[in-house]
């Protein structure tokens, strides 16, 4: 299949450049330059030889591809396999998805039309293998090959370029002789090779394995855009729906029926997807996701409910797919236990709290082993099991309870060595120091390369009753027993006491 | 009302039939599987109805402790006193087994800092319970506070807030009063707005006690809490309190900690 997007001017001869390796080369034509001879990959001066008044734009690779995936999504209406190929087209694996639009061909002409609807050409082939539908597409565009049946002698005509073969090799073959595809078909393999030692061994094998997954004879798979959801239900519509309000009483007959779905087969989903696929050919999508598997309709609907307002009906939708990704097992539970009751509710406040917030809003405290106060203490994700806070060892000093992210520097007025500060300004107001206890000596750990300088914690206490815990980076030089790690050592607010 | 079938396990079993033809029957016996279990345990159906407090419920506790079903206040009128407020609100925390909801901004844990672990242990406040919530600014807060208050499941919903309205005060209190929690609000402002709070706390920090073995070292949490605002009309106190790391945390200082022995009265237990 492969999208059009040529910009094209009626009767002006149109194209757009890139620069390749210096040189000015056209990205794209348009239908009457082609008439002209003028094709892409062409130079920009050769074309402008044949046509000297030849329009030009400089292309938006980026943009183009960006289009490009956006159709590549909008064709997850037909098939949950969507691929990008290539810069240039899109390939679709329809594998029991054909009857669902009645029939092959029903489906083809269902796309070419809503697509021109939506001012795209497009050109289109169905055939068993990605390889042979990307000939056809291009070469004999509309060609469906019949269900049971190889389409080895629709493609034996096809010129030897529908290989997929780089521009160096079509030269070579065709200078030989081999236009068609039937002419390498009929060739055997193990002399194909020998008659062409003069082309490089990676050209040969290139065009053996290109010959083999048009045939069938080596498998292709396609990557599609996204992947396969584990359960899905999908809802059309006669006529699009242009009100949210209206939208979301259809969601919730969506979110029914998957959760049906997933009850009978004791599963629960973890994140769940909507896309709406609005008449213009766009698509959107929301996702939910939910700390433990879930398959309560109510619960993921409160979820959906706040973010059903970014959806913008333009002219309306007219097709939802409701998609359960990453599925775990969730088998049935007895009700009416206090405890589970408790576990329930705040697994589902914490997803209302995050689908709200973002999905980085809410933590759970966890210890981490290691010396450095600002390192002991770490935010994890709700679904963390263990938050490891039996292992905090029970003989450390004093801790504070609140702790600043960042020390901050403190002016110390009235300095005493190897001793808290008397006293010292911090944001701007100045505090005496009445009572101090230290120094809890903590060095920077060895292992870390980046290493800090060892600081001495205090935890002193102010005129007014505040207690804080400072500490001084670095050490005191002693003389004839260690030098000091800084010259003039600065002190730093880290946390507060209640 | 049958709250206890709001499992997500749940499903209704016409919803079920509609779909997937002959399943239907699975979740019958589902249902039917349950019902006996709750029967055998005598669970009621009704559990949790009973848990919200009744509107004429008596005061029988003193202004200093947090009454569910009701909004309370910390005023922390300088910026040296937020650590102080932040103890005195732990008191409340440590006696449940549930967990707490504390919601903060990142404008307050900038200035502040956050909630630190081991900090919160050698207050006998257990970490695991603690589920902290970072908003973006305090319209975020307020409500996810909200949302915090309609769970039962939660002990406290702790809320670190620079100021608070009048409305959104009501709306809190309202909350608080419909679903039976507790909710305590940190508030660090120079001077407060009237609101719809029950109880309004302003807390300060007073010089610790010389402890026994280390006369230059801070001794242990030591604040006055002056009661500023009491719904139910307790007029306003000032207690001066000292943590002590025995069993009950937080009592109210001894009137003069470094008299004679004869004149000592033992500590009058304030909370609890």
């Amino acid at each position: 299949m492969r999208a059009n997007r040529q910009k094209s001017l009626p009767g002006e001869a149109f194209a757009l450049t890139e620069t390749q390796d210096q040189t000015q080369k056209l990205y794209a034509t348009c239908l009457r330059a082609q008439t002209l001879g003028i094709t892409r990959g062409m130079s920009l001066a050769e074309a402008r030889a044949i046509k000297p008044d030849i329009e030009t734009t400089a292309a938006n690779a980026k943009a183009d591809y960006a289009a490009l995936d956006a159709l590549a999504r909008w064709f997850i209406r037909y098939t949950p396999l969507s691929a990008i190929n290539n810069l240039d087209g899109i390939f679709l694996d329809i594998t029991g998805c054909s009857h669902l639009f009645g029939g092959e061909l029903a489906m083809l002409k269902d796309m070419t039309k809503r697509l021109k609807l939506a001012g795209i050409t497009l050109q289109t082939s169905i055939a068993e293998t990605p390889g042979a539908a990307w000939a056809f597409t291009r070469f004999k565009p509309g060609h469906i090959t019949p269900e049971h049946e190889n389409s080895l002698q629709a493609l034996a005509l096809l010129p030897i370029k529908a290989l997929r073969l780089d521009d160096a090799s079509t030269t070579t073959l065709s200078r030989l002789g081999l236009k068609k595809v039937g002419d390498i078909m009929d060739i055997p393999r193990h002399t194909l090779a020998r008659r062409f030692r003069d082309i490089p061994a990676k050209q040969v094998t290139a065009l053996l394995i290109r010959l083999d997954q048009a045939l069938g004879k080596q498998e292709e798979p396609i990557k599609p855009l996204q992947p396969l959801p584990s359960w899905q239900v999908r809802q059309a519509f006669m006529e699009p729906m242009v009100h949210i309000e209206t939208l979301e009483t259809a969601v919730v007959q969506l979110m029914q029926r998957l959760c049906v779905a997933l009850c009978a087969a004791e599963q629960g989903a973890m994140r769940i997807q909507l896309s709406a696929f609005r008449v213009d050919g766009t698509v959107q999508q929301l996702m939910v996701g939910t700390n433990k598997p879930s398959r309560d309709a109510a619960h993921i609907m409160r979820l959906f409910h706040e973010k059903l307002p970014q959806l913008d009906a333009g002219f309306g939708f007219d097709l939802l797919v409701l998609a359960a990704h990453e599925t775990s097992e969730l088998r049935p539970e007895q009700t009416g236990d206090q405890q589970a009751e408790n576990t329930h509710s705040i697994a589902k406040l914490i997803d209302k709290i995050s689908a709200r917030l973002g999905p980085t809003s809410v933590h759970y405290l966890k210890h981490k082993s290691s010396h450095l106060p600002e390192r002991s203490q770490t935010l994890s994700p709700p679904s963390t099991s263990d938050l490891c806070w039996a292992n905090f060892p029970k003989n450390k000093p004093l801790r504070p309870i609140r702790l600043l992210q960042r020390p901050e520097n403190i002016e110390v007025l009235a300095e005493v060595p190897e001793g808290a500060p008397r006293s010292f300004r911090w944001r701007r107001v100045q505090h005496t120091v009445t009572k101090a206890e230290g120094p809890e000596r903590i060095s920077n750990e060895w292992w870390h390369k980046t290493g800090g300088l060892t600081r001495d914690y205090y935890r002193i206490e102010v005129t007014g009753g505040a207690r804080f815990w400072v500490f001084r980076h670095g050490l005191y030089g002693i003389p004839r027993v260690r030098s000091a790690e800084s010259k003039q050592p600065l002190w730093y607010m880290h946390g507060f006491f209640p | 009302m049958q709250q206890t079938a709001q499992n997500d396990n749940t499903l209704a079993p016409q919803e079920s039939t509609a779909t997937f033809e002959g399943k239907g029957t699975r979740v019958q016996q589902l249902d039917a599987l349950r019902q006996t279990i709750r029967d055998l345990e005598q669970i009621p159906a009704n559990i949790l109805a009973n848990e919200a407090p009744s509107s004429k419920q008596t005061i029988t506790d003193n202004a200093e402790s947090f009454l569910t079903g009701y909004s309370h206040e910390i005023w922390a009128a300088r910026p040296s006193d937020y650590g102080a407020a932040m103890g005195y609100a732990l008191q409340t925390l440590t006696k449940s087994n549930k967990p707490t909801l504390w919601i903060t901004t990142y404008r307050m844990i900038q200035e502040h800092g956050m909630p630190y672990g081991p900090g919160l242990l050698a207050h006998s406040l257990d970490p695991n319970k603690i589920i902290i919530v970072r908003c973006k600014d305090e319209q975020q807060a307020l409500w996810a506070i909200e949302e915090g208050l309609k769970s039962k499941a939660l002990s406290t919903v702790v809320g670190e807030l620079t100021q608070i309205d009048l409305t959104s005060s009501r709306r809190l209190s309202l909350v608080c009063r419909e679903h039976g929690t507790c909710s305590i609000t940190i508030l660090r402002h120079d001077n407060t707005a009237p609101t719809a709070c029950y109880t309004r706390q302003k807390i300060e920090p007073i010089p610790s006690n010389t402890t026994m073995f280390a006369p230059q070292a801070p001794g242990a949490m030591r604040l006055s809490a002056s009661l500023i605002k009491h719904r139910a009309g307790i007029r306003p106190t000032n207690t001066i309190m000292e943590w002590h790391h025995a069993q009950d945390h937080l009592p109210m200082a001894p009137t003069l900690a470094n008299r004679a022995l004869d004149a000592c009265e033992p500590p009058k237990i304030a909370t609890r």
